[in-house]
Formats: C-alpha cells, sequence, structure tokens
C-alpha cells in the first residue's frame, strides 16, 4: 500500500510521470547546453576521423548535436556524457553512410586526392600515411580505434557500438594490425611512393 | 601457445605511450579538437536558444525542438543551407 502511494506520488494520475517545475526544466536545459558547447570539439574530431572529410564531418557533428538536443530528455544526467552523444553521432553515421552507399561507391584514387598537401616531414609523413590507413580499414575497425584513442575505456567503446566487449577487442586489434600493415607496407604507401620517385 | 597468443593480443590492444599508431592517432585527434569551433556550431545552438525563448510549451516534451527550431538543418560556414 505505501509502495502504491509513492508511486502515485511520483508518477501521478493515470502512470503519468508528473511535469517538472519550469525552473527545473530550464535549469536542467542550461546545464545540457553547456555540456554540448563542451563537446563540440571532441564531436568535430569523432566525425572526423569517420568520415575523413573535413565539410562531411562537420555536417554529422552539426546532425549529432541536434538530435542530442531533440533527444535530452532521454539522457539521464551523471551518466557518461560523452558515450551517449558518440553513441548518437556514429548511428547517424552509418545511417547516412547505408544511404549514401546505395548511390556511390568507393573510389580509392579519389579519396586519395582529398589529401592534397604533399607531406615532407618524417611526422607529417606518418600522420598522413596514418590517416590514408584509417581511411581505408573497416568503419567498425576505424571506429573502435577512434573512441579508444578518444579516452574511452573499452566497455565504453562497447557501449557506444553496441556490441559485445570482445568484438571490441577484436576490432581493435584487427585495426591496429592493418594499420601497422598499411604504414609499413611500401607498396601501400602514397608517401612512400613519392619518396621514391623524388628521394631528394 | 595459445595462452601465450592471447597474452599478446592483451597487450597488443592496450594503450602504450610510445606506440606510434597510438600516438598518431592521439594527435589527429587532437588537432581536430585544438582547432577553433566554427561559427556555425555556435549559431546552430543559438537557434536553439532562440526557439527555447519563443516555444514555453517546449518543456513539456510534446514537441521535438530540435526538430522545429533546426528544421533548416545545418548550415556551413557562411550561413549555407545544406
Amino acid at each position: 500500500m505505501t509502495a502504491d502511494l509513492v508511486s502515485v506520488s511520483r508518477t501521478g494520475v493515470a502512470g503519468e510521470p508528473p511535469e517538472p517545475p519550469a525552473e527545473n526544466v530550464a535549469a536542467a536545459d542550461a546545464e545540457f547546453r553547456r555540456d554540448l558547447v563542451g563537446i563540440i570539439p571532441s564531436l568535430r574530431a569523432f566525425a572526423r576521423g569517420l568520415c575523413g572529410n573535413r565539410d562531411q564531418a562537420d555536417d554529422l557533428a552539426q546532425e549529432a548535436l541536434a538530435k542530442a538536443w531533440g533527444a535530452r530528455r532521454t539522457y539521464t544526467p551523471g551518466t557518461n556524457f560523452r558515450a551517449w552523444i558518440f553513441r548518437i553521432l556514429r548511428n547517424h553515421f552509418y545511417t547516412t553512410a547505408a544511404v549514401a552507399r546505395r548511390f556511390t561507391s568507393y573510389d580509392p584514387e579519389a579519396a586519395e586526392r582529398l589529401l592534397t598537401t604533399p607531406p615532407n616531414q618524417g611526422g607529417e609523413r606518418m600522420l598522413a600515411d596514418l590517416q590514408r590507413g584509417l581511411r581505408a580499414l573497416p568503419d567498425e575497425q576505424r571506429e573502435a580505434l577512434l573512441l579508444l584513442e578518444s579516452g574511452l575505456q573499452w566497455a565504453e567503446i562497447a557501449d557506444v557500438a553496441g556490441v559485445p566487449l570482445g568484438t571490441v577487442k577484436s576490432r581493435i586489434t584487427r585495426g591496429r594490425a592493418a594499420l601497422k600493415r598499411y604504414i609499413e607496407g611500401p607498396e601501400d604507401r602514397p608517401s612512400a611512393r613519392a619518396t621514391a620517385a623524388n628521394p631528394g | 601457445m595459445a595462452k601465450d597468443e592471447k597474452a599478446g593480443v592483451g597487450r597488443a590492444v592496450g594503450r602504450r605511450a610510445d606506440d606510434p599508431i597510438a600516438l598518431g592517432l592521439r594527435k589527429l585527434w587532437a588537432d581536430v579538437e585544438q582547432e577553433d569551433v566554427p561559427d556555425h556550431f555556435l549559431d546552430l545552438l543559438d537557434r536553439i536558444d532562440d526557439h527555447r525563448a519563443t516555444a514555453p510549451s517546449e518543456s513539456s516534451g510534446a514537441e521535438n525542438p530540435a526538430a522545429t527550431a533546426l528544421e533548416d538543418g545545418p548550415r556551413r560556414a557562411g550561413g549555407d543551407r545544406l
């Protein structure tokens, strides 16, 4: 009986949740907005890593912001906001990517032309190779590697991607191995070809 | 053998401070994070704020404010509609 009374007082009549006071809603929205502003740089970085293209990545990040705002009532304060909004972004990425793939096919030569600045230093060259290698990975492996280096723990990555922990570990292991092969394999490296053609 | 392989996998997927791939990925991530946030991102949030100010019924959750406030869609720098 007591439990029923508590239940009624918390949920209101007919099981509907009581409407929170307007000032509480405003304060929660303001806090949520601050969190959104703070996460923008990380969202852009994640989106850039997934897309490999600045404009598309920024579009993706903005869509994620808008979706996050629309879904803010579903976010539980105190839980991992970073993982929550990353999940929104990646879900939108896969949705739009699936649509895009119906109309376009991957063109590795076109993708390579996107990198217009020839790297001329060792570190820059390595990063350029890493970017190209990252782009050549399956989306799921690229996503897992990016999320790991963004600071998320394996379990959080599993939560974002909606897969078991073992799958995350497998994707990271395979992704890292593929990147290593890409960077070390001279036949696959555009910058290595450039170096061979112009050793000076 | 299988045990060694398993242990090797565990090491391979761990974060290592001196691992060039991990360092490179972190640098790529950090480089983007350190970029200035384009104005159109903040414009997007301003439009959300504008909607909040003009739609008091939003607090009921009966509508999707983002869908209304952002019905024009995200914008690129220069205000171009996508």
